[in-house]
């Protein structure tokens, strides 16, 4: 016979649930340990749509973040060369900053050149290389990119997180290796990047996907030519493209940008290897940057990075 | 002059209350509304659960008062002022519950009861708030939650880490 327990013994389901879902995230961990249904309820798909649905979840920072050693000092930054990575958070309220233990399957570290994003509140890192190998691990690109010859690609993927499958989109106008995807709204844009023939010369043009009919739509002089997209496009009025690396010198190189909200954070350094800065832009603040007070620990080169709902 | 309504207890006392404070109140609202309220209003709340609940409604209540008669000058610094004012209104408020369970409990329930949607919300909070920061065994015991984990279930879902393994 099944025994039915109570979620908290005295308070009806309903006022029992509402209860559980204004949990903070951090402590939802813990709270799956505390009954059977306690964990059932909190690890289901409808109590992570309810509090998203509800204005209940927090969006934090994850990014793929170099390790960088105990005993580290800014001055000495040239010469330690550890290509370790792991996941940092870094959470707005709350001002906290953390690193994630390791994925198990890669107790070292993360792929090389890996690339994160995420899909209702959780974390996917899609491809890079081996840390040991420097193989290609299984399934990375969407969209352009190079092929194991450095053939620019063209191609441009779209990835469903609750199935697992990747399904080709049409193909876009050009080859375009090294380019950035952007959201906005219904449509999927693909700026800059290069041709094969063309290594390093970026584009100024950019296309947009139309996720309803299936087209993309070319537009020339949309992006500021020769200069690299990865991680750093904003979208300003008007949906005008811009570079995060041009709002201050110290994150002008390896610029990464994340939107959380109304929120923009964007992270880089002043010079290549360079420790990292981080800054928080506001919405309708004109681009205005305030610096963040960040422990060394986290200083390490940024590869890539995204918000997460939790 | 304000329109005053009798309210009575499930231990039959008596608790004046003005009708702006007490239709924030869905039920009690639509009892006023339906006529149904003639001479005193029973419910089916304790008297010390009762006095609670308006100790709320009345805060909550002076605050969009205050709020309307508000001119814009001067305005910002007694909005903060007033902040400071309801945030130490509220915690006193909530470190009462949080020290008798029994009380919360019953708060919690007549806030369903007589449709404060603000209290119910804000008491959730407060419960959830309670969690953070305990053991899984400390916050059994606060709530009387029976364990029906086996000890060997137990030790491996504290040996798990957080990452899913999808391809």
């Amino acid at each position: 016979m099944i025994r039915f327990i109570d979620l908290i013994p005295g308070l009806p389901e309903e006022i029992a649930l509402e209860c559980l879902t204004r949990l903070h995230y951090s402590t939802h961990r813990v709270a799956t340990r505390v009954s059977k249904r306690w964990r059932e309820i909190i690890r289901s798909r409808e109590f992570y749509n309810y509090r998203k649905q509800n204005g209940l979840t927090s969006g934090v920072v994850c990014l793929v973040q170099q390790q960088l050693p105990v005993h580290f000092r800014s001055d000495a930054f040239k010469t330690v060369g550890s290509m370790s990575f792991a996941v940092t958070v870094f959470d707005p309220a709350s001002q906290f900053w953390e690193r994630l233990d390791p994925v198990p399957k890669y107790p070292d570290g993360l792929p090389l050149f890996c690339q994160v994003a995420s899909s209702r509140g959780k974390l996917v890192v899609i491809g890079g290389w081996d840390p040991e190998s420097f193989n290609p691990t299984a399934g990375s690109s969407s969209p352009g990119g190079h092929d194991e010859n450095k053939n620019a690609l063209s191609s441009a993927w779209a990835y469903d997180v609750s199935n697992d499958k990747w399904t080709e989109l049409t193909r876009m106008s050009q080859e375009r290796d090294e380019c950035e995807g952007v959201v906005i709204g219904s449509e999927f844009w693909v700026v800059s990047g290069y041709k094969t023939e063309r290594q390093g010369m970026f584009e100024g043009s950019a296309e947009s996907y139309e996720f309803g009919s299936g087209e993309w739509k070319r537009a020339e002089n949309a992006w500021k030519p020769n200069h690299c997209p990865r991680s750093c496009v904003g979208v300003g009025r008007e949906g005008k493209f811009f570079s995060w690396a041009d709002s201050d010198p110290e994150i002008r190189v390896g610029t990464c940008r994340v939107q959380i909200g109304e929120r923009t954070f964007i992270c880089g350094s002043d010079y290549q290897g360079g420790p990292q800065e981080y800054f928080v832009a506001e919405e309708g603040q004109n681009g205005k940057l305030r610096k963040l007070d960040v422990g060394e620990e986290y200083k390490g080169f940024v590869q890539s990075g995204c918000c997460v709902e939790i | 002059m304000a329109i005053m309504y009798a309210l009575k207890s499930s231990d039959n006392e008596i608790f004046e209350v003005e009708q702006k404070v007490i239709e924030q109140s869905e039920t009690i609202k639509k009892m006023i509304e339906d006529g149904a309220a003639t001479g005193e209003i029973p419910l089916q709340v304790s008297s010390k659960t009762l006095a609670k609940v308006l100790e709320w409604c009345k805060q909550r209540q002076h605050k969009t008062v205050e709020n309307e008669n508000d001119d814009n000058k001067g305005k910002r610094k007694k909005e903060r002022d007033e902040d400071d004012d309801i945030k130490e209104w509220e915690n006193k408020f909530s470190d009462e519950l949080k020290a008798d369970k029994d009380v919360l409990f019953d708060l919690l329930l007549a806030s369903n009861y007589l449709d404060l949607p603000a209290l119910l919300s804000f008491l959730c909070q407060l419960v959830a708030d309670m969690v953070a920061g305990k053991m899984p065994e400390e916050i059994r015991r606060m709530f009387n939650i029976e364990n029906d984990f086996t000890p060997e279930e137990e030790k491996a879902i504290t040996a798990e880490h957080g990452w899913a393994f999808q391809p």
